[in-house]
């Protein structure tokens, strides 16, 4: 047999198999692209920058022949998936030469998006171009809690139909519930509209400051009362983790790879650490040269210092970009996963 | 001479030797390919006649001609029997639905 496995489920086992080759070998299997820092909403934890401030950052974005140009480049360099992102990334004029070019490279086109711009005549175009995963964060389970918290009163009512809409022409989507102090008490809601019309859901709970160094959006970040009511509540299961072995590293740098609006090329698009930029090198260069990814790859468990030495470790689900962002520290620690790792030792012994 | 191509909308990436093939948007199915068929996919660009990638096939691997065009004959009938060879009815159907 020269074909040496099959899989009825290329999401399953196939994958993981190539996830894992993928870490070993350091092969951009996951490699997201900011197409665009335009957005639609004023979401107050957004990284790009406040957009109620209006402070964007200084810099030249991408061009759409720049943009075809590193789509063919990762994809060269083995990114099978290839996400576009924003800003939000349904605004940009050429998306759909984007995804072309990702189908013609042999790769898997996946957005990212608020799904405000998602109607039935938008969704069959990107059906038919070929995108096989739209994820739609989701902020709340009301229209005032996306008023609060996007600045727009009617998005709720529109991300809602953009969902029915999906489900309709049977896209593909995952929603990410965006969970912070404003909406926690919504989760139910928001889980169980997930679950009532059948679409995935994964949480996210980390709200980092913005790349521009603004901590504000740190103040949207549960609270240890609203993380310890998450253990003990009916969806525990997201938010528990046991790090028996304690693995510290992540897939940055290895599996994973994020590419900013401006060209620079970063070990994961939620670790901003600069690591050349596609207008002086190529990204081939750039992700088996750069020293910033390399040093990243060549992390030992003994260099996570006071990770190693911390009492809740066996509970910790750092994550390392987000610490960077935090601290400026990639190795060390932040208050936020100090208080998740804490709380869920506490609740775990409490349960014991 | 008989050319053969990988169907457009077939997601593939070689990690290391072995090829990873996700036909999402036909049958749904994943494949892994081992180095030999790695070699062979890689060829499969519509560019090639069958003739001249058992010729590769002999500077690349150990192998002798009959062995190499035996083995590639039987990759290129599993590859049409998983439709993941253009030129298919089923993938002209597709692409013209």
């Amino acid at each position: 047999m020269i074909m040496t496995s099959k899989d009825n489920r290329p999401k399953g086992d196939l994958l993981d198999q190539a996830m894992r080759q993928s870490y070993q070998e350091c092969n951009p299997l996951f490699t997201t692209i900011e197409i665009t820092l335009d957005c639609n909403l004023k979401c107050k934890h957004c990284y790009n920058y406040d957009r109620e401030e209006q402070n964007v950052p200084n810099g030249q974005a991408m061009s759409r022949e720049e943009i075809l140009e590193t789509i063919a480049a990762v994809a060269a360099e083995g990114a099978l998936f290839i996400c576009l992102t924003g800003g939000e990334a349904l605004l940009h004029p050429h998306l759909e030469d984007f995804i072309q070019e990702i189908i013609k490279q042999h790769s898997v086109a996946r957005l990212k998006s608020n799904g405000l711009l998602l109607n039935e005549k938008k969704i069959e175009r990107l059906a038919r171009l070929g995108v096989d995963l739209i994820d739609i964060s989701l902020y709340g389970a009301s229209e005032e809690s996306y008023r609060n918290f996007t600045g727009s009163g009617s998005a709720f009512t529109r991300v809602m139909n953009a969902i029915d809409a999906c489900i309709a022409q049977k896209m593909n989507i995952s929603l990410s519930i965006i969970l912070n102090r404003s909406n926690i008490h919504e989760l139910d809601a928001m889980v169980n509209m997930a679950r009532e019309k059948g679409v995935s859901f994964q949480f996210s709970d980390e709200i980092t400051s913005r790349y521009d160094g603004d901590t504000a959006p740190q103040q949207l970040a549960l609270s240890e009362a609203d993380y310890e009511q998450l253990l003990k509540g009916p969806f525990s299961e997201y938010f528990n983790h046991y790090n028996d072995d304690n693995t510290f590293q992540c897939n940055c740098a290895r599996s994973v790879c994020g590419i900013s609006a401006f060209g620079e090329v970063y070990p994961c698009i939620g670790a901003p650490l600069k690591s050349g930029n596609l207008r002086n090198q190529s990204f081939a260069q750039i992700w088996k040269e750069s020293k910033v990814l390399n040093d990243i790859r060549n992390i030992q468990k003994e260099d996570f210092k006071e990770c190693n030495k911390c009492d809740f470790k066996n509970y910790c689900n750092r994550s390392s970009g987000g610490i960077y962002i935090n601290t400026g520290e990639y190795k060390g620690c932040d208050e936020d996963s100090l208080m998740k790792a804490r709380v869920r030792s506490k609740v775990a012994a409490e349960d014991s | 001479m008989e050319k053969v191509k990988i169907k457009s909308r077939i997601a593939f990436k070689k990690i290391a030797k072995e090829t990873y093939v996700f036909d999402y948007y036909g049958q749904g199915k994943g494949h892994k390919l081992n180095e030999v068929a790695s070699f062979i996919w890689h060829l499969l660009d519509g560019s090639n006649t069958l003739e001249s990638i058992s010729q590769k096939m002999t500077q690349e691997f150990s192998v002798d001609r009959m062995t190499a065009q035996s083995d590639l004959e039987c990759f290129i009938n599993e590859l049409k029997s998983l439709e993941l060879l253009s030129g298919n009815d089923n993938d002209q159907q597709r692409q013209s639905a």
